[in-house]
């Protein structure tokens, strides 16, 4: 928009609603220029403001009674809440790491377990032209030692130390984010 | 700058008058309700201590003119203005007093019906224009570039809503 001010009340209108809107078609220093010297253009930027309010209230009056604007008028607003999420999220992240823990750990147990089964099933069906009493000695041995709890790294099913320390400090951060 | 104090009467009477059109002005520079609240109580206060020699017709053009500069003055100083300027929605966070005056409230209730209706009258394109400037906080250059039309038509549109939505009385049919 150009830096002349039309001499029309419509005119002054419109120029004020760019400014009040901060639309770049209105060169706004040059504008607040002009205002510093014209109580006119004043009075048309009150206008606007008005206007503006008004058209933004009717558009509000759909949506939220004209009470609840009131209320949240204040011009310090209370912080939205947002820490009951924060913390349940929290807790969910946690409890959800420490159930995957172990069913991870379980899974492994369990697929350790089946191929050390495997294996001794194998061993056996070598051991076929063996006599019986080896046989069954042999068999013995290595179900013994292939089924034994040392001989192959079986992981602790309980959740470890540092999941829970960090579970606990995910909570406790969310807890004081929100008490400040 | 005339020094001679005026006195609180005509300081009241002037604040009645005054002072909401003032406060609106000095939102518009400030971008906040308490600031621009800060901005015009800065101006009645300089009336009632240099206002006495001020004509009386004169009086409104110099509450404007001390306020402009109190605004500026305000706003150099507030980080509030810098967070508050492209955002044109915060004038619905209207003076804490909106709801007080039961009689003002209705009387604001009405006004607004009114608004809406005389919304609902505007032509198409005038109602486009409006609803993506305002509502949908586009600049006019982006409008003119989405509705395939010249700058200066879509504020010629514009100022043709505006003219019709600031009338009061009721509005007859005319096209942009």
């Amino acid at each position: 928009m150009n830096n002349k001010t039309p001499n029309n009340p419509s005119a002054h209108l419109l120029e004020a609603m760019l400014y009040v809107l901060n639309d770049p078609a209105l060169d706004r220093d040059e504008y607040e220029q002009r205002l510093a010297n014209d109580p006119v253009l004043g009075e048309s930027v009150a206008d606007a403001v008005g206007l503006l309010q008004n058209i933004k209230a009717v558009s509000g009056s759909h949506t939220k009674p004209m009470v609840t604007i009131a209320v949240s008028s204040s011009a310090q607003r209370p912080p939205v809440a947002f820490w009951p999420w924060s913390i349940s999220i929290a807790a969910s992240i946690a409890l959800i790491a420490c159930v995957g823990w172990r069913f991870f750990v379980f899974e492994r147990n369990n697929h350790n377990q089946l191929a050390n089964v495997v294996n001794a099933w194998s061993d056996l069906q070598q051991l076929d032209g063996l006599d019986n009493a080896e046989d069954a000695k042999l068999k013995s041995v290595g179900f013994d030692s292939e089924l034994s709890p040392g001989t192959e790294e079986v992981l602790d099913e309980d959740v470890p130390d540092w999941l829970i320390s960090a579970s606990i400090v995910t909570v406790a951060a969310s807890i004081g984010e929100a008490i400040q | 700058m005339p020094e001679r104090p005026l006195d609180p009467e005509t300081v009241a009477d002037c604040n009645r008058e005054f002072k909401d059109l003032l406060e609106r002005y000095a939102w518009a520079i400030v971008r906040d309700w308490s600031l621009a609240s800060d901005a015009v109580q800065n101006g009645f206060v300089a009336l009632a201590q240099f206002g006495g020699d001020v004509a009386p017709e004169a009086r409104k053009s110099w509450l404007f003119k001390v306020v402009h500069r109190e605004a500026l003055r305000i706003r150099t100083s507030e980080i509030r203005y810098k967070q508050a300027v492209h955002d044109a929605d915060a004038v619905r966070e209207t003076q804490a007093t909106y709801e007080v005056n039961p009689l003002e409230n209705l009387a604001k209730k009405e006004q607004i019906a009114g608004l809406g209706k005389r919304i609902e009258s505007l032509s198409n394109e005038q109602q486009q224009v409006l609803k993506l400037r305002i509502f949908e906080d586009r600049t006019f250059a982006e409008i003119a570039e989405q509705l395939q039309i010249p700058l200066g038509t879509a504020l010629s549109r514009m100022r043709l809503a505006l003219d019709r939505l600031r009338a009061n009385e009721p509005e007859e049919d005319h096209e942009q």
